[in-house]
């Protein structure tokens, strides 16, 4: 039984594209979902309509079974966390917590112990009495957590919370949000445009692109085994190339020649297909395989533990990802012989 | 070059500050005409305008007035600002116009015509109807301060509140406006001091019932020189004043207190 489920959502405002164009989902009480994608996307102002702060052009939004598009946002009982966290900076962290509690008329001393309780939960209960500007990004950024979840909504929804933090905080975080996550329970909903969170923190992954979700999967099938051409590209780096389906089961790649997939493909000869091969699949070979192109290095990039060689197979670009010491040897403008396995060329038939 | 725009700028200052400096010392003068450098100092003056209900009279309308005003003011621009800042619809561009014709229509042509619309509605010589009129001489400044005060405010501290189970003008007044709270201030105070020394149309409109302290002093000044008027002017400069020193105190102490 799904918990929140969006139907043919869609959200209209006047431009020639839908900036979310028939968006349908359905999550799982308890389940963290993330929204991955490019900026424009859609998956901001889809998270925008489930908090009520933008109305739906057409679709349907339900909690529990229950529609909520006619319940205005201070009843819906949905926490929002922004990028900018949104804290009042005329109150105290412990008034911010206890603000959704004060808005219930809940007594004093009740909202006293559950402002404490969720304040120790993210480790902030020493700074009950500071004003939020005197409060590191990390520690606004779980005030505003805090505040999102005292009063027990029944969708949290997070709108790129880590995106003001540098990289090492961000990682923190990242746990952190796992670790109350799994604390609480709470069905989430998080929204973000770095792959690297999406795959660290989502039970599941809806991939957003131009006003669609793309595919709706786990972070690890999303990796292996993109639905569509988009996402084999958004997901993780990877050589998407085209190519029509030969006689014999083989895809022809322009520039590479024939390619043998891991599965047979289902579609018949002559159709148009994509097929993705990571970076890291690819290795640097003598024999001539039929999974083989002679490869002309254009450059490097150095990531440090490993190197993005960036260069192409007559025509066609084509990226490989090698560790720091094997890719030593070359230098830009060698030509070698690449190849890889026919189970790591994953084949995208629509 | 810092040298010179100093000089200058000292020199523009005293230009400008210089009828204070007459008149001031003029109300604490012992002479019973308006002369200066008075003979000799003292309060007399201040005696005799506390002493005469036609100029204490006018001293409290004026605050009356300016106060209602500032209401009806606030009242009348703060949803006006919301709108304009807020949404888009057919005729913005001409309402926004038409919210700051007060500022270029000359006063003494608004003036003519409340004196002959207000006659009819029998608004003439009363609270309501000077409280009218000014409300709509200072709602240009006000609404712009509002206005840009909104402009940089950001939005997602009102859905935050209504997410967090606010109702919209709960949100408001337990959020935007406390956050927003030295534009609502500066919008207000400038909408008194504008009401309390406006002349032209306190003159055409207010009569004798409610005559304000600057229409006070016009008709004391068209009969005789009578020094009482330096007193007046002194009131009238030192609430003013009073009200803007207030104003930068509080946030001076504000942002030592944010500190």
């Amino acid at each position: 039984m799904s918990y929140l489920t969006l139907q043919h959502l869609r959200k209209d405002y006047g431009s020639a594209v839908l900036a979310v164009n028939d968006v349908s989902l359905s999550i799982e009480k308890g389940e963290f979902v993330t929204f991955l994608g490019p900026s424009g996307s859609g998956k901001t102002t889809t998270l925008m309509m489930i908090a009520g702060f933008e109305c739906a052009s057409g679709g349907e939004i339900m909690v529990a079974g229950r529609s909520i598009d006619p319940v205005p946002p201070h009843k819906r009982n949905i926490g929002v966390v922004f990028q900018n966290y949104a804290l009042f900076p005329h109150m105290s962290v412990a008034a911010n917590v206890g603000f959704p509690l004060r808005m219930r008329r809940l007594p004093k001393a009740e909202i006293a112990s559950r402002v404490g309780t969720i304040l120790d939960i993210v480790g902030l209960g020493a700074f009950a009495k500071a004003e939020p500007r005197r409060l590191s990004g990390g520690q606004q950024q779980r005030v505003a957590l805090a505040r999102a979840l005292v009063f027990e909504p029944d969708v949290l929804l997070l709108d790129e919370p880590l995106g003001a933090l540098d990289k090492n905080l961000r990682e923190q975080m990242q746990l952190e949000i796992r670790r109350i996550h799994n604390t609480l329970g709470v069905t989430t909903i998080y929204v973000t445009h770095d792959q690297t969170e999406a795959m660290t923190m989502s039970d599941r992954i809806a991939v957003f692109n131009a006003g669609r979700i793309e595919q709706l999967d786990v972070p690890l099938k999303l990796y292996h085994e993109p639905a569509t051409a988009f996402v084999a590209g958004f997901v993780g780096d990877n050589n998407v190339l085209d190519g029509v389906v030969a006689e014999d089961g083989f895809i022809a790649v322009p520039g590479i020649g024939l390619v043998a997939t891991g599965e047979r493909p289902s579609v018949p000869a002559g159709a148009q297909v994509t097929v993705a091969i990571r970076p890291e699949s690819i290795r640097p070979s003598t024999k001539a395989h039929v999974n083989a192109a002679e490869f002309a290095l254009g450059g490097l990039v150095n990531y440090g533990d490993s190197v993005m060689l960036i260069g192409t197979v007559g025509p066609t670009p084509l990226k490989i990802r090698l560790p720091a010491r094997e890719a030593a040897r070359f230098s830009p403008g060698d030509t070698f012989t690449v190849s890889w396995l026919a189970a790591q060329v994953h084949l995208i038939t629509n | 070059m810092r040298t010179t725009f100093l000089i200058v700028g000292v020199l523009v200052a005293i230009f400008v500050a210089l009828p204070i400096f007459i008149v001031l010392p003029m109300s604490f003068s012992t002479s019973l005409s308006l002369e200066f450098p008075p003979p000799g100092y003292g309060i007399r003056h201040y005696v005799q305008f506390f002493h005469d209900p036609t100029w204490v009279g006018p001293l409290v309308n004026s605050f009356v007035i300016a106060a209602g005003t500032t209401v009806l003011t606030m009242l009348l621009v703060t949803p006006a600002a919301f709108a304009m800042v807020r949404h888009d619809f057919r005729g913005r561009g001409f309402i926004n116009l038409l919210l700051l014709t007060p500022l270029i229509v000359p006063h003494i042509v608004m003036a003519v015509g409340y004196f002959t619309y207000f006659a009819r509605l029998h608004l003439l010589q009363t609270y309501v109807g000077v409280m009218l009129a000014h409300a709509c001489l200072t709602s240009p400044v006000a609404f712009l301060t509002i206005a840009a005060g909104l402009k940089g405010f950001d939005r997602n501290y009102e859905r935050a509140a209504q997410s967090l189970g606010a109702p919209p003008l709960v949100a408001f007044f337990v959020v935007t406006f406390p956050i927003l709270r030295i534009a609502f201030l500066v919008s207000g105070l400038l909408a008194f001091v504008h009401s309390f020394d406006e002349t032209t149309v306190a003159l055409f409109i207010s009569g004798r019932d409610v005559a304000t302290l600057p229409k006070r002093m016009f008709d004391a000044i068209r009969l005789q020189a009578d020094p009482v008027i330096s007193v007046a002017s002194s009131l009238l400069f030192g609430v003013v004043l009073i009200v803007f020193a207030a104003a930068m105190l509080r946030q001076y102490l504000g942002q030592r207190g944010a500190r």
